[in-house]
């Protein structure tokens, strides 16, 4: 990610979840989190789909876990925030934040 | 495994629409938390929850599976299919490599050479498989078995030519009447209107069905309330009429419609060349501008490209025209006429020459408006529903409570083809009759042929061909069949248009034009589809059901039917039956009708009588105009019948208002006021009046019953009388004598204590004059020589030349005045038969659907028993040598055929009850469960089927013992 870009913003939130849960977790873990940080009911489809996307280009990776009778017999995969996707975090934060100084007053309710 | 288990199908779900890499991990994760809290909650609060991600996800799952392979996949594929010859070649290849490596490798064991290829060839495995194996993974296999099956079943139609066109011809007929009919059920009911936002367009109705008067107009002050009460876009009034056009390429006559100045504006179309009027034109009265049609344009004006702000004379008056309509653009009017209206003037209906307003003095034939967007048509007509009863609280004297005024909303489209949608139905339900029957009878054939087939199909399947594909390519050559009756059958509705056109009868009203388009086309296709389908599914469910080893063991020849099969025959012919007594019997009844109304007893007689139209000017001013008084009318009026007795072949002549005119749509409804009663009501009954002179009733033959017809001397000078038919006595003086009474007809809103009573002089019969169907209609008859209408009739009675006469009256009369147009000459045979247009044409093709079915029907008992009769030839053979006789053969043929029919007619009386019931409205003088009809058509088609089986069973009763013993 080049600098003054941003994350789509499902992609940003999620790799925001993984990065607070020690870098790792798997997808139902990440997608409690959201919804328990902000109340945003997330559909796991839309976490896999975005942690995809995220795996495609490289900020995070993945590795299968042992399948669990919890789990209906299913292995289960853990999401790791690769390097990338700790840079690509930064860029965004400095983009917004320099996007935001100096104005926050303008939006922010008084 | 854990306690609780997530909803199944939502699971199922997942596993259809996931096609990404991590879809167990996805699943396992949802499974995971499910179960937590099914545990913290409770299971169906888990099970929602399930569902609710589940549902969710969909849309990210399908997008992310796309994005991931599934297209990819299928592009792959796709390429291979259609390099799959070369990519055969590939593999065949590189399997040949294998083996030659792999028999070499043997040979140096120091195998022979044969030898050693055998076992590489085993070692390797089934070529075949593995190749079909390979091309179902990477190819399309569903369209490589089709191609397949299209090439297979292309063949199987061109080896039996003589069943391939049976069967394509039927299903062309029953596809070509669908789509025909179709085609006029797209062309009237299904299209919207051609103006914007068709569905705020609305039709108001002003009924006061306590003085018997439906649709009875609206006055000037109702359409302001209208506009106003804020249910309404706009509201437009409009009145219908026709005037002598003058200032034109030749003086005609033609229908013209007074409009509200915001006619145009709220139907939302725009002229093609000019403008239309200003919504907002006060003019009370008529303004002086005209729109006219694109047909008059080009008729009358020879599409003159400076047609704007030229001058032309209705009726003597002075008008400019401002507009040209577009050619495509019909009044949205309920009849022919209006339809056809070709020039529309602005009028505010409240100044010369209409008289001053008032609640009463309903101007206005037709209200057509524009709902507020938004508002429903339930609500609307709720909220007027209101606005009426506040109207009648604010005007108890305009509206008594007896006259029972309401006001209807009916959507505008509705209120033009309304009226025709019974009869198209059942057209539309005749004709799809014929295609089931049509594609029971190719399922027939296609069974018949399918036992013939029986051994191919259980080679194929002995082989190893699985069920499915069976089926496939059975239904594959069932649609091809279908499909290419389909295209036959359009090819044969493009050819037959010109000719099918003719048939509709004018009066239908239409939207949209008469036409094959692309709608009509798909419903073609679908149709097509749906008999494939259809008549596929019975050969189709037996292939694969068939007993393999018998059916191999029955050598070379064809295989007979099993008895399934010859279930499946039998009951698709009593189906036909019963279909084709239904369709039988509806035309059955609708004939009876027809013949009912055809034959009904006229009350007058039509018979080498003639009525021409003439029209004098009626001009806004009336001090203008020569013929303004009955006594200048009358002279014109006795001169005219003078000339008239003269004409060659013309024994009798008379003259009277065009309303007068038998079964013709000029309607002339007064409001009337009976002495003694006009305190009950201000709200007077209507009725329909004619003008007539003496010789009127003479010439038609209504005879008097009671009381004088009018004389010469009924004039100007003597006290006004009127003659009435029996109903208007029944009506208005039930158990009184009608002799002597006196009522008001009076012009429109004029006061009514101003005119004079009219004495009632004579009654006449009852005659069908308005209505074929209804003999009972009031009328009253003025005298002509007391009145003065200008919408005029002559009628001429004798050995007339239908062909002169017109010419001949046009001379007489415009050598009387030049200025008269003499127009649309008639016999009154041809009008009696065009009011029977609409059920003429209904009869017409219900009739030969009927018929088609009955010859489906015929075929198809035929052809079940003509295989009964070859599938036991064997058997009569033995009968007979046995010593049976061959009439208890013959019987016996008969006995099986007559059964047939006999299960069909029983299912069919059924249906027919339950058709003849829906269409009772279409039905006169005939009650649907007519007898004499039910027992004609049953015993019509049991004698129909009976000499279809008595070809095969003579057969049977032919067979030869000898020969059929041998036969085996």
């Amino acid at each position: 990610m080049k600098r003054g870009e941003l994350l789509g913003s499902l992609e940003h939130i999620i790799l925001l979840a993984l990065v607070r849960l020690d870098g790792s977790a798997h997808g139902m873990i990440v997608r409690r989190e959201i919804e328990q940080r902000t109340g945003r009911n997330i559909s796991i489809g839309a976490v896999y789909a975005t942690l995809e996307r995220l795996e495609a280009k490289r900020y995070v990776s993945s590795s299968t876990g042992d399948p669990t009778p919890e789990r209906g017999g299913r292995a289960k995969r853990l999401f790791r925030v690769e390097a990338a996707g700790n840079r690509a975090l930064q860029i965004s934060e400095q983009t917004l934040h320099s996007m935001t100084a100096d104005s926050k007053r303008r939006w922010e309710p008084i | 495994m854990s306690r609780y288990s997530p909803p199944a199908f939502a699971c199922r779900l997942f596993q259809i629409v996931l096609a990404v890499p991590y879809r167990g991990a996805l699943l396992g994760d949802l499974i995971e938390e499910y179960n937590l809290r099914a545990e913290a909650t409770s299971p169906s609060a888990a099970t929602l929850w399930f569902w609710g991600q589940a549902c969710r996800s969909i849309p990210f799952i399908v997008g992310s599976s796309l994005r991931n392979g599934v297209l990819r996949r299928f592009l792959a594929r796709l390429k291979n299919f259609a390099s799959r010859r070369q990519s055969d070649r590939r593999l065949r290849e590189e399997i040949e490599e294998h083996l030659a490596l792999e028999t070499t490798e043997t040979l140096r064991s120091g195998m022979p050479a044969a030898e050693a290829r055998r076992q590489a060839i085993l070692k390797f495995g089934a070529v075949g498989t593995i190749r079909e194996d390979y091309h179902a993974e990477h190819g399309l296999p569903f369209f490589e078995n089709l191609l397949q099956d299209l090439r297979f079943a292309l063949r199987m139609l061109a080896r039996s030519p003589g069943f391939s066109a049976v069967a394509i011809l039927t299903i062309a007929l029953g596809i070509g009447a669908t789509t025909a009919i179709f085609s006029l059920f797209d062309a009237t009911l299904l299209h919207p209107l051609s103006y914007p936002h068709p569905e705020q367009l609305v039709s108001i109705e002003d009924d006061l069905s306590g003085v018997g008067s439906r649709d009875a107009g609206i006055s000037v002050p109702e359409w302001k309330d209208l506009e106003r009460s804020g249910i309404f876009q706009s509201v437009a009034l409009k009145g219908f009429g026709s005037d002598n056009l003058t200032g034109s390429s030749q003086p005609s006559r033609i229908q013209f419609e007074p409009v509200t100045p915001g006619y145009f504006a709220l139907l939302g179309v725009k002229p093609e060349l000019g403008r239309t009027f200003d919504p907002h034109d006060p003019t009370p009265g008529f303004t002086l501008d005209v729109v006219i049609s694109d047909g008059l344009w080009k008729r009358a004006f020879g599409s003159d490209p400076h047609i704007l702000g030229r001058s032309l004379r209705l009726d003597n008056d002075l008008y400019r025209v401002i507009g040209v309509m577009p050619p495509g653009f019909h009044d949205p009017g309920r009849t022919l006429e209006e339809r056809n209206t070709d020039l529309w003037a602005a009028a505010g209906f409240s100044a010369d020459p209409a008289p001053p307003p008032s609640r009463n003095l309903r101007l206005a034939l037709g209200v057509i408006a524009r709902l507020k967007p938004g508002l429903n048509i339930a609500a609307a007509q709720s909220h007027l529903d209101a606005l009426v009863a506040s109207l009648q609280k604010q005007f108890p004297d305009d509206y008594p409570p007896e006259s029972k005024w309401t006001v209807q909303l009916t959507p505008l489209k509705e209120s033009i083809v309304g009226n025709v949608r019974s009869s198209l139905l059942l057209l539309l339900a005749a004709a799809g009759l014929v295609l089931l029957i049509g594609c029971v009878n190719v399922a027939n054939l296609l069974l018949a042929r399918a036992s013939a087939r029986g051994r191919e199909m259980a080679v194929r399947q002995a082989l190893g061909a699985a069920r499915k594909r069976l089926v496939g390519q059975l239904l594959t050559e069932s649609l091809l069949l279908s499909l290419l009756g389909g295209v036959a059958g359009l090819a044969i509705l493009f050819c037959t248009k010109n000719f099918l056109l003719q048939l509709v009868p004018e009066s239908l009203p239409r939207l949209n034009n008469l036409s094959i388009n692309y709608s009509v086309m798909l419903f073609a296709l679908a149709a097509s589809l749906a008999a494939g389908v259809i008549f596929g599914l019975a050969p189709a469910s037996q292939a694969g059901r068939v007993n393999l080893a018998h059916a191999l063991r029955l050598e070379g020849r064809g295989s007979r039917g099993s008895r399934e099969q010859m279930r499946t025959r039998r009951a698709l012919v009593v189906t036909e039956f019963a279909l084709s007594l239904t369709l039988m019997m509806a035309a059955g009844l609708l004939l009876r009708s027809f013949w009912q109304l055809f034959t009904v007893p006229l009350g007058f007689n039509p018979q080498h009588v003639m009525a021409v139209h003439f029209w004098l000017s009626e001009p806004n001013d009336p001090k203008t105009d020569i013929y303004g008084t009955p006594a200048q009318e009358a002279a014109l009026v006795r001169e005219l019948l003078r000339r008239a007795r003269s004409l060659p072949g013309v024994q009798e002549a008379a003259l009277g208002r065009d309303a007068s005119i038998p079964l013709n749509h000029e309607r002339d409804v007064t409001p009337l006021i009976l002495e003694g009663r006009q305190s009950q009501s201000k709200e007077p009954p209507l009725v329909e009046r004619s003008n007539v002179t003496p010789e009127f009733f003479h010439l038609l033959e209504i005879p008097l019953l009671r009381g004088r017809l009018f004389s010469d001397a009924d004039n100007d000078q003597a006290p006004l009388v009127a003659v009435v038919n029996q109903a208007f006595a029944r009506t208005y003086w039930p158990g009184e004598d009608a002799l002597g009474k006196r009522l008001k007809g009076g012009r429109l809103g004029v006061d009514p204590a101003s005119t004079t009573w009219t004495t009632v002089i004579g009654i006449i019969a009852d005659a069908r004059t308005e209505s074929l169907a209804d003999a009972s209609v009031p009328q009253i008859y003025l005298s002509m020589y007391q009145t003065s209408p200008k919408e005029l009739a002559i009628f001429l009675r004798g050995k007339l030349d239908p062909s002169a006469i017109p010419g001949q009256v046009h001379e007489m009369v415009q050598s009387v005045d030049p200025s008269l147009p003499v127009y649309g000459a008639q016999t009154l045979d041809d009008a009696v038969s065009a009011s029977l247009a609409e059920r003429r044409f209904s009869l017409e093709m219900v009739a030969s659907f009927a018929v088609t079915a009955l010859l489906l029907a015929a075929l198809g008992i035929y052809g079940v028993i003509s295989y009964i009769v070859t599938e036991r030839t064997h058997d009569i053979g033995i009968r007979l040598a046995l010593g049976a006789q061959r009439e208890n053969i013959l019987l016996m043929i008969l006995r099986q055929g007559l059964s047939l029919a006999i299960a069909g007619t029983a299912v069919g009386l059924v249906g027919a009850l339950i058709v003849s019931h829906l269409m009772a409205d279409l039905l006169y003088g005939v009650a649907p469960t007519d007898p004499l009809t039910f027992v004609a058509v049953t015993l019509m088609l049991t004698a129909v089927a009976l000499a279809a089986c008595y070809i095969p069973a003579r057969r049977a009763m032919r067979v030869d013992p000898l020969v059929a013993l041998r036969y085996e």
